[in-house]
């Protein structure tokens, strides 16, 4: 079923629950995915992506096709995963005052991470990476997501968003270098 | 780039526990139908809450109304009670009174012996 059934579903009150679990169900390993590659550990992310669609159903009552569903739902688990960083720094937790703290602390303790220590590594380096530059690359380099896509979920242009991810592999590959001395 | 370039790509280290995502539609719709709730049904408990302090209060003000006084030493319970003070001073204005007078002790001998008062009367008096 395309989007726009879904979305007309939903519109009806009768058939709204059963549209809603059909968005869910399409579009729940994605957002999945990609906020955990913003707040790392999982249990973070469960919540992240819970606030996620509790915002979806109450905008989608006035979702407009501005930008396609899929696009909408990208932006608002962006910006939920971020302010739940935003928020926990604001509340102390983590061994620092730093999103940086924050994140380090939950790649450590994320009971969910099975990489070996390379992908640690890579890990701890796009850590370090100011917020902008660690979203487009984890956008650009593991979901190989389009620069216009990304550019429309970020609301920033594609020379931009190359320049981003051009300083962000120049850091990684830096940092990187550094800890193999 | 060569250096990270697709090297650590194609594999996700990162695991969810086993069938999450099975459940989470679910919990999904739980936490909309929760969040949901009215806010009067959220605002009533608040309400009663505040009731129940508020009665607390009343309470405890006049368990101290009554408590405090009586732990007070005699002379500030006087002074604190109103109608006793009320009468000392009325006493205290006819004594006054009676100096004003300027009576004699003989005076005040002969003024006794003309009432009639018997001994049983005095100790009624006491």
């Amino acid at each position: 079923m395309q989007d726009k059934e879904i979305i007309e579903m939903f519109s009806d009150a009768s058939t709204r629950d059963e549209a809603f679990k059909l968005i869910v169900q399409n579009y729940q390993e994605r957002l999945y995915w990609h906020i955990r590659k913003i707040v790392l550990s999982h249990h973070d992310t469960d919540d992240v992506l819970q606030n996620t669609f509790v915002k979806v159903w109450k905008g989608l009552k006035n979702f407009r096709w501005d930008a396609g569903l899929y696009t909408w739902m990208y932006r608002i688990a962006t910006n939920e995963s971020l302010n739940y960083l935003n928020d926990k720094k604001r509340r102390g937790f983590g061994s620092g005052d730093d999103v940086e703290d924050i994140l380090l602390s939950n790649l450590e303790a994320d009971e969910y991470f099975d990489g070996d220590e390379i992908q640690k590594q890579l890990q701890r380096a796009i850590i370090k990476l100011p917020e902008k530059q660690r979203i487009v690359f984890n956008m650009k380099y593991f979901d190989d997501m389009k620069y216009s896509e990304i550019s429309e979920i970020l609301e920033t242009s594609v020379g931009a968003l190359k320049a981003s991810y051009h300083h962000a592999v120049k850091k990684i590959e830096e940092t990187l270098r550094l800890s193999e001395v | 780039m060569g250096m990270i370039e697709d090297k650590y790509k194609d594999k996700n280290p990162f695991k969810t526990p086993d069938r999450y995502f099975e459940g989470l539609t679910d919990k999904v719709m739980d936490k909309i139908k929760e969040d949901e709730i009215p806010a009067k049904s959220k605002i009533a408990p608040m309400f009663k809450t505040f009731m129940w302090m508020a009665a607390s209060f009343v309470i405890i003000f006049g368990i101290g109304r009554i408590v405090i006084p009586l732990a007070m030493d005699p002379t500030q319970r006087i002074q604190g009670s109103s109608s006793q003070s009320l009468v000392i001073e009325k006493e205290q204005v006819q004594y006054d009174e009676l100096d004003d007078l300027d009576l004699s002790d003989e005076d005040i001998i002969n003024y006794l012996s003309e009432q009639s008062v018997d001994d049983f009367d005095l100790i009624a008096e006491l």
